[in-house]
């Protein structure tokens, strides 16, 4: 999740997009962690999230049950999620504030919306990790809508051919935007690539 | 990652999976390019080959380097965290790793998006950083590899690895921040593939962010959009 920050558009910068991540601190409270991120997938589960996985397997989309990815999590599973507007992020942070587990949560997302939340929840934010944006031989990256789409898997596992190719099929109609989105989230395993946002962006590109 | 070409069918469904593009077709049959593979395991993880052709072979030092950096399920043992970095600002709730006046930097070499980089790219900022007396983050990998960490000199067997990016972690005072990253601006027009700043700062109680204010004054305009650890872990 590290890479969230860094999304480019102005639908990731200004718009719904919304990432969280729930994990444990290593040395500090991973034992018996499992349990209680095993309480905080089920949650995400029923607020009905655009993408889910424990990074550690992978998720929804990479071909994973609930049942089979909750099965394998551990003290250091990583909950991973996607969410395209703020009434489902509001009613999963506000359940997991209520459930009182201690376990770290990150969301991702522009800084107003997210903190407008955290206050009407009475959440407060910790620590922020803001985005200067990319430096150096930009020469070098793909031309920007592919760019757009690509880093929405933060781990960059979402390969510029590909891309392209599902552009080239939204394009001719052998694919919708919809069915494009969750193609190209099939290799995010951490469950933060948006397969709605994509479609979004997909139908702007091949408009 | 090896391709068996015994079992490949040539149908290069395989190809387009490769996010460094080290997969090609030669005499009609998918091959990957050693030199070029980062061992992410995009290719193996994503069940495209519809005979099992891919195979992930045993690696041995420093190519071990490369899945490391580069596969997200990968754990770096001597943290037990996965990925290229630390944990950084996502449990600051409950480490307590970076306090008020502090500011910390996630520099991810190589994103977004660069096709994979030499480490040897990595270690030229790291040694500019260093000049300014830079302290790296020793629960990095990156440390780990650090033949001498006070001139941010890397391991010599290790330069050449191949890794689809790695993230330079070091916290400075706040008021040192944006000599950091006016370095790191003059350090761009000197090296060969691209890096994105990440600036991490405690929040407030009012909900106004320091480092975001000093850097603002110094001409660097943070995006509206990032992450937010929120105060809801707890130590055991």
């Amino acid at each position: 999740m590290t890479h969230t920050l860094h999304r480019r558009t102005d639908i990731n910068q200004e718009g719904e997009d919304f990432a969280i991540l729930c994990m444990a601190a290593q040395k500090y409270n991973d034992k018996g962690a499992g349990e209680k991120l095993k309480k905080i997938f089920e949650m995400v589960a029923d607020s009905n999230p655009d993408n889910l996985a424990d990074d550690n397997l992978g998720g929804r989309y990479t071909g994973y049950t609930d049942e089979e990815i909750l099965n394998h999590m551990g003290d250091k599973a990583y909950v991973g999620a996607a969410f395209s507007d703020r009434s489902r992020l509001k009613e999963v942070l506000k359940k997991i504030k209520e459930a009182d587990l201690g376990i770290s949560v990150v969301v991702s997302g522009n800084y107003k919306a997210v903190f407008d939340i955290l206050k009407e929840i009475g959440i407060k934010p910790h620590t922020v990790n803001m985005s200067l944006g990319v430096f150096g031989k930009k020469d070098i990256l793909p031309r920007e809508d592919v760019l757009a789409i690509s880093t929405m898997c933060g781990h960059g596992m979402v390969s510029t051919k590909r891309i392209e190719n599902v552009i080239k099929a939204v394009k001719s109609g052998k694919l919708t935007p919809e069915e494009g989105g969750k193609r190209l989230s099939s290799t995010c395993t951490c469950g933060i690539f948006n397969p709605e946002i994509t479609a979004e962006m997909l139908k702007r590109i091949c408009a | 990652m090896l391709i068996d070409r015994e079992t490949c069918i040539g149908c290069e469904e395989c190809v387009e999976y490769c996010p460094v593009g080290a997969i090609g077709m030669e005499d009609e049959l998918a091959q990957i390019e050693q030199s070029l593979c980062a061992e992410c395991g995009n290719c193996l993880r994503s069940r495209v080959c519809p005979v099992d052709a891919i195979v992930n072979n045993e690696l041995v030092w420093p190519r071990t380097i490369r899945n490391i950096f580069s596969d997200p399920i990968s754990v770096f043992h001597e943290t037990g965290v996965s990925g290229r970095g630390t944990e950084e600002s996502k449990t600051n709730d409950v480490t307590g790793r970076y306090r008020k006046g502090e500011v910390g930097f996630c520099i991810d070499v190589g994103r977004p998006n660069a096709k994979g980089i030499r480490l040897r790219e990595v270690e030229k900022i790291c040694r500019e950083l260093s000049k300014l007396n830079v302290a790296f983050d020793p629960d990095n990998p990156l440390s780990y590899l650090m033949e001498d960490k006070k001139v941010g000199k890397l391991k010599e067997d290790v330069l050449d690895e191949f890794v689809i990016s790695a993230i330079i972690e070091f916290k400075t005072p706040l008021e040192k921040c944006a000599d950091i990253v006016k370095a790191l601006e003059n350090i761009s027009h000197h090296i060969d593939t691209v890096f994105s700043v990440g600036i991490i700062s405690r929040v407030e109680e009012d909900g106004t962010i320091p480092a975001a204010t000093v850097l603002k004054d110094a001409g660097f305009q943070t995006r509206p959009n990032g992450k937010t650890t929120l105060n809801l872990g707890r130590a055991l």
